[in-house]
């Protein structure tokens, strides 16, 4: 090469020689091996992001769903040895005090049915079960080694469409040992949980051949005797008044799982509220247990009432009992449409900038439409929160009505997109989508004496 | 096919026109990992590594002529992370060490030249060190390291230049204690 020459060169031959030296690091043959799984890879990351599915009898949950399932690289594999430990399940719960505390008191109910199909073994290692909630624990190993990519595809209860089932599954990558994770069952109001849960599990399997789709069954056993007659239940009944908007807390009910509060909405309040930033549980000592922030957060009743579920402090047993709460992200009612053209892909009504329409695309799978906004919120109470924007009702411009099933999220919180599926049909432009959640606020305190 | 065209193709999600532009670049991607990390594993894992993350970020690259050092580029990065989480990891003798391991065998003053030129090379400040791998060790052009490091030639030319002084420096200092 004679392109550039620096006086300084010459005098340091040895430079030359590392050229060589470098030629002669003999390239592996894996390499293109790994360029292919680097391809894979990269696809798999580029779709992974975080899908809310809303089937129908769940429309009426609030749900927030971050990750509730856990992989085991290799490498992590490796370290704790050639059968890799499992990691204690209390791990998995980490993000819910009042689950933590369930187990601290012994509150688990082991179960350890397993069954292996198609080299992968799924273990039901136990369960947390009250009337309200019951959490299932999961083992997945990959026992051959077979190189594929998983992925949770269907949960069902086989003889109890009565309850509500939310899951969080990521596609695994190829290379993977262990999953563990969980899975939540929400028996509807007046549903009876039975004496077993038989459940089928489906994970899809992304190879290059197995077009099989084996399914995992278990009879799982609940003992009811440990939770009978442990729910309590509080009157609050006390209205507050945050910037002009009025809001009653009515009764709680204590689980060991977690906490149930009614609140009603003035219907004459002039905002929507949307939630509570930091509506928590205090007790004599200060210790607080807030709302959940992973999973089923709430329910609605209807247009202004809904019960809202809180981390459970039941197994502290608190002497006195404070609600308080500092801030609620809410919105004119009047703001809350956004109006979408989507002949010419542009946004006509929108709350504020931080919301744009980057693109309408078509699902390669199933070909239903995504509209895809952006979200740009800087604001630091957001940290670690990305909006489910809107509801899943949807109206065209001939005022139909339609349900969306389907949104995700990905990015991070400063920044994330957030996708809306919308059904195959032929539109009447433009669309009306419904906030259900947004970074704008009431600030005022709420502190109120439950106990 | 050129690589315009290949570039094109894989945006649009042609995942054997990305595997053919990854290809084209795998022997310079694996050796530049190698240099960085030391050892055959980290070195493949670096190249899956960066070829997934190319992959995810291909709609970025805006100039389909800059593949090359583009990819370079997001290697480079992905390898100073490596190093430097190594070195917290505490690794980093093992690290060192490792590194010895298959030069065993090589003429012993050649290795000692290579050992003493590289750890001068190691001592250099950051960018001096980049300029120096890239086109000793590597073999790219001023205008493929100026693409690479996203700064003017110029610029490449005077750190090139003060590297090679530095360079000169410690090894003649190096040369003295040792005799």
């Amino acid at each position: 090469m004679s392109e550039f020459r620096d006086q300084h060169e010459q005098e340091l031959p040895q430079l030359e020689a590392m050229k060589e030296y470098m030629e002669d690091i003999a390239i592996p043959s894996e390499v293109d091996e790994k360029i292919w799984s680097g391809i894979r890879a990269g696809r798999l990351r580029r779709r992974r992001r975080v899908y809310t599915r809303m089937a129908a009898y769940t429309a009426c949950l609030l749900l927030l769903v971050s990750a509730a399932s856990v992989r085991f690289s290799p490498e992590v594999a490796a370290y704790v040895g050639e059968i890799p430990a499992l990691r204690p399940l209390v791990e998995l719960i980490h993000y819910d005090k009042g689950l933590e505390l369930a187990i601290d008191n012994d509150f688990m109910q082991p179960v350890g049915l397993s069954e292996e199909q198609d080299g992968i073994k799924m273990t039901i290692d136990g369960i947390i079960a009250d009337e309200s909630r019951i959490i299932v624990f999961y083992t997945l190993e990959n026992m051959d080694g077979q190189k594929s990519v998983v992925n949770l595809e269907k949960v069902e209860l086989t003889d109890n469409k009565n309850t509500s089932i939310s899951q969080a599954f990521y596609p695994h990558e190829e290379d993977w040992k262990i999953i563990q994770g969980t899975i939540d069952l929400y028996p509807n109001e007046g549903a009876s949980i039975p004496d077993y849960l038989n459940m089928i599990f489906r994970f899809d399997k992304v190879t290059e051949s197995a077009t099989n789709r084996p399914e995992w069954q278990f009879a799982i056993p609940v003992d009811k005797a440990k939770f009978e007659g442990l729910k309590e239940t509080y009157d609050i009944n006390q209205t507050v008044s945050v910037e002009g908007q009025k809001i009653t807390f009515g009764a709680m009910t204590v689980y060991p799982t977690r906490i149930e509060i009614e609140v009603d909405y003035d219907p004459s309040n002039s905002k929507k509220l949307f939630y509570f930033d930091d509506l928590r549980l205090e007790d004599e000592k200060g210790e607080t247990f807030s709302t959940i922030n992973n999973g089923v957060t709430g329910s609605n009743i209807s247009e202004n009432s809904q019960v809202l579920y809180f981390q459970s402090n039941y197994f502290r047993k608190p002497k006195h009992l404070y609600l308080r709460a500092s801030s609620i992200r809410a919105m004119d009612k009047a703001m809350r449409e956004v109006k979408v053209d989507i002949d010419r892909k542009e946004l006509l009504t929108r709350p504020d900038s931080k919301l744009t329409l980057k693109d309408i695309g078509t699902s390669s799978e199933d070909g239903q439409g995504i509209l895809v906004f952006e979200m740009k919120n800087e604001n630091p109470l957001d940290q670690n929160h990305m909006f489910s924007l809107f509801e899943s009702t949807y109206k065209d411009a001939s005022g139909q009505s339609f349900e969306s099933h389907m949104a995700s999220t990905s990015g991070n919180e400063a920044e994330y997109e957030y996708q809306y599926f919308i059904k195959k049909e032929n539109y009447q432009s433009p669309l009306t989508l419904y906030i259900q959640d947004y970074p704008t606020r009431i600030h005022g305190d709420i502190d109120l004496r439950i106990k | 096919m050129g690589n315009d065209l290949l570039v094109t193709a894989a945006k649009r999600g042609d995942d054997a026109a990305f595997y053919s532009l990854i290809s084209q670049h795998k022997e310079k991607m694996y050796r530049i990992a190698y240099s960085y990390l030391k050892n055959e594993t980290d070195a493949l894992e670096a190249v899956q590594e960066v070829t997934c993350r190319a992959y995810m970020q291909i709609r970025k690259l805006k100039e389909p002529d800059y593949f090359g050092s583009w990819l370079i580029r997001i290697l480079m990065n992905y390898c100073a992370d490596e190093v430097k989480r190594k070195i917290r990891r505490n690794d980093g003798q093992q690290a060192a060490a490792a590194a010895l391991e298959p030069l065993a065998a090589s003429v012993e003053s050649a290795l000692l030249e290579r050992v003493m030129l590289e750890s001068a090379v190691e001592q250099l400040d950051a960018n001096y060190q980049k300029v120096i791998q890239l086109k000793y060790y590597h073999d790219l052009t001023i205008t493929e390291i100026a693409r690479t490091l996203q700064k003017p030639e110029g610029t490449i030319k005077t750190w090139l230049h003060k590297a090679l002084g530095g360079l000169r420096q410690r090894l003649a200092k190096e040369g003295e204690s040792n005799e």
